[in-house]
């Protein structure tokens, strides 16, 4: 059975980290109407069992910008999170319905092939989970499952430690062990795995609540340099976090079938300061949740 | 009332019974642990004070001599034995390792459950019984007592080991190591083979060591494979002595000589699987050290 290949552009290993780091434009404003939609959710559903965790999700991501998922806890904001690279499928019994469009290819058809959708959406946990390798091998591992290898997969690992703002840090022990490094440098370094495989859409989940508030701000600041590269998505429980870091924000709710449903999207700014709904306004001014 | 004026109420009396059951429970958990290592350094020890004045150079390398004539070694138990193991291992190394892995990634499957029934159960028969099983599908087909033979019972002792260690091992690598890898695009058997093995070996090559000292321990089932062989032999087709066997004929037999070489041969057994078993860890935890491997 021939296998359903997502559109994408072509990519030659080994060049692949050699973009440049800073867009030559900035991406325009999302909300503003004309950004491309880089993910699409649809009437998103997700099950596990017969509990439905998240219930008529419809999101418009656009490309080159973050867009924070906040919510309190049940809310469905990782499960959702999940979704879009398929990392629900890992849950027995778990089960997507509705569409997530990938540059409009709805990546929930049987026929995707999920190994390569998660090579163009990345993924950086809660925790930092380095593998139990070497810094260098770390961030080849992904670039030697495509193949690439000797002197380009040199290249590739600085050029992506450089973008991850951590190859200062790590240069002169790249053969030592990953677990050596601080939690912050840790999850910059599987910020960096996950670049390295020239991914279009970064999904990160919580990726700085186990940090200290320094680490946290690194980790921010890469996203925002980042972001005009990859489409970003973030969860986070931290408000702050998701006013400072992201252009659009969707806020996400429990139900009281303990479904998580969207209660409002929007630019950041408006639904920090000027929300439609009375419950987002309740949730981000810390009322609840 | 307040818990710190209830305290003070039924006060000291009570408090310096509850300090004295939680000395005597602390001392009795000491003793039992106590207790438990004793038999190892008991054994141990016995062995070396009986076995070791009988050994020296020749009792390494020479072979046995008939009753009544000074010397002569266990140099054929000592090649046998390897072959034996040697071959086991071989055999069950890559089913065992393999299926553990299986069960690991597929617990909740069908053939994951069977799995792990099956290697309870395997581990629970008993070795004689191994050894009369083997006998039937390997020596009585071939005619003839054999290594091969001993190998292949070994390695039906070794396999449920080495199954559910390496599973028990995979399991406790963190999920999250395993989504790491497959939210890179990487396939289950990569995620396997370059993340979970490589985070879990230590436990894997504990689990390896163990079978190994267990089959090399068994003397039960070479009555019915390798038979035993005064003569030193290298062929896979003939049958070859082996250290627990030799122990087993020398221990039984009415010459002192014989049962002073049955403990010296014993304290060889034991030295063996200890020299294996330490140098194993030392070689794991080395690249523990390098790697940030995860510690059983």
């Amino acid at each position: 059975m021939p296998v359903e290949t997502l559109p994408q552009p072509t990519i030659e290993p080994g060049v692949i980290a050699m973009r440049p780091l800073v867009a030559p434009e900035r991406a325009p404003l999302a909300g503003s109407g004309t950004t491309p939609v880089k993910v699409a959710l649809r009437e998103l559903n997700v099950y596990y069992g017969n509990f439905r965790a998240v219930r008529e999700v419809t999101l418009n991501i656009p490309i080159s910008s973050v867009t924070a998922i906040i919510g309190p806890s049940g809310s469905g904001k990782s499960t959702l999170l999940r979704a879009i690279n398929r990392m629900t499928d890992l849950v027995p019994r778990a089960r997507a319905t509705g569409a997530i469009e990938l540059d409009g290819a709805n990546v929930l058809a049987p026929s995707i092939d999920v190994v390569e959708l998660r090579r163009r959406v990345g993924m950086v946990f809660q925790r930092p989970n380095p593998f139990p390798k070497s810094i260098y091998d770390n961030v080849a591992y992904g670039p030697r499952l495509y193949g690439v290898r000797g002197k380009s997969l040199d290249e590739l690992v600085e050029s992506t430690l450089r973008g991850a703002a951590l190859w200062d840090e790590v240069k002169d022990k790249l053969r030592q062990s990953a677990m050596a490094l601080s939690g912050g440098q840790q999850q910059r370094l599987c910020i960096a795995r996950a670049m390295a495989v020239e991914p279009e859409v970064i999904l990160m989940d919580e990726p700085a609540s186990a940090l200290d508030p320094r680490a946290t701000l690194l980790i921010e600041e890469l996203m925002r340099e980042l972001k005009e590269r990859y489409t970003i998505v973030i969860v986070t429980h931290n408000m702050q976090q998701a006013a400072r870091v992201s252009d659009q924000t969707a806020f996400l709710n429990m139900g009281e079938d303990r479904a998580g449903y969207l209660v409002e999207t929007g630019p950041t700014t408006t639904i920090f300061t000027n929300p439609r709904n009375r419950l987002t306004e309740d949730y981000v001014s810390g009322r609840f949740g | 009332m307040s818990v710190a004026a209830f305290v003070a109420g039924k006060s000291a009396r009570r408090i310096a019974r509850r300090r004295f059951t939680n000395r005597v429970m602390l001392g009795l958990c000491g003793a039992a642990a106590l207790l438990a290592v004793a038999p190892l350094i008991w054994i141990i020890g016995y062995v070396i004070i009986q076995g070791a004045p009988a050994i020296n150079l020749e009792f390494l390398t020479a072979l046995p001599t008939p009753v009544g004539v000074d010397g002569g070694g266990i140099a054929n138990a000592i090649v046998g034995s390897f072959m034996v193991v040697g071959l086991g291992a071989l055999i069950a190394a890559p089913f065992g390792l393999l299926g553990g892995m299986y069960a690991a990634a597929r617990p909740d499957s069908r053939l994951g459950v069977a799995i792990r029934f099956a290697t309870d159960t395997l581990a629970g028969v008993p070795s004689i019984v191994m050894g009369i099983f083997a006998y039937t599908i390997v020596v009585l087909p071939q005619g003839h007592f054999s290594a091969f033979s001993g190998g292949v019972v070994l390695a039906f002792i070794m396999l449920p080991i080495l199954v559910r260690t390496t599973e028990e091992m995979l399991k406790l690598v963190p999920s999250t190591l395993r989504e790491g890898s497959l939210a890179l695009g990487a396939a289950e058997w990569r995620t396997s083979l370059r993340v979970l093995v490589p985070a879990a070996i230590n436990g894997i090559v504990t689990g390896v060591m163990l079978a190994v000292a267990r089959a090399a321990g068994e003397a039960a089932p070479m009555l019915f494979t390798a038979f035993g062989n005064p003569f030193m032999n290298t062929d896979y087709n003939e049958s070859v002595a082996t250290l627990p066997h030799t122990i087993f004929t020398y221990a039984i037999s009415p010459y002192p000589d014989w049962r002073a070489k049955a403990w010296a041969t014993a304290l060889v057994l034991i030295a063996l699987v200890l020299t294996l078993n330490v140098s194993a860890r030392l070689l794991t935890s080395w690249r523990a050290r390098r790697l940030g491997t995860l510690r059983p």
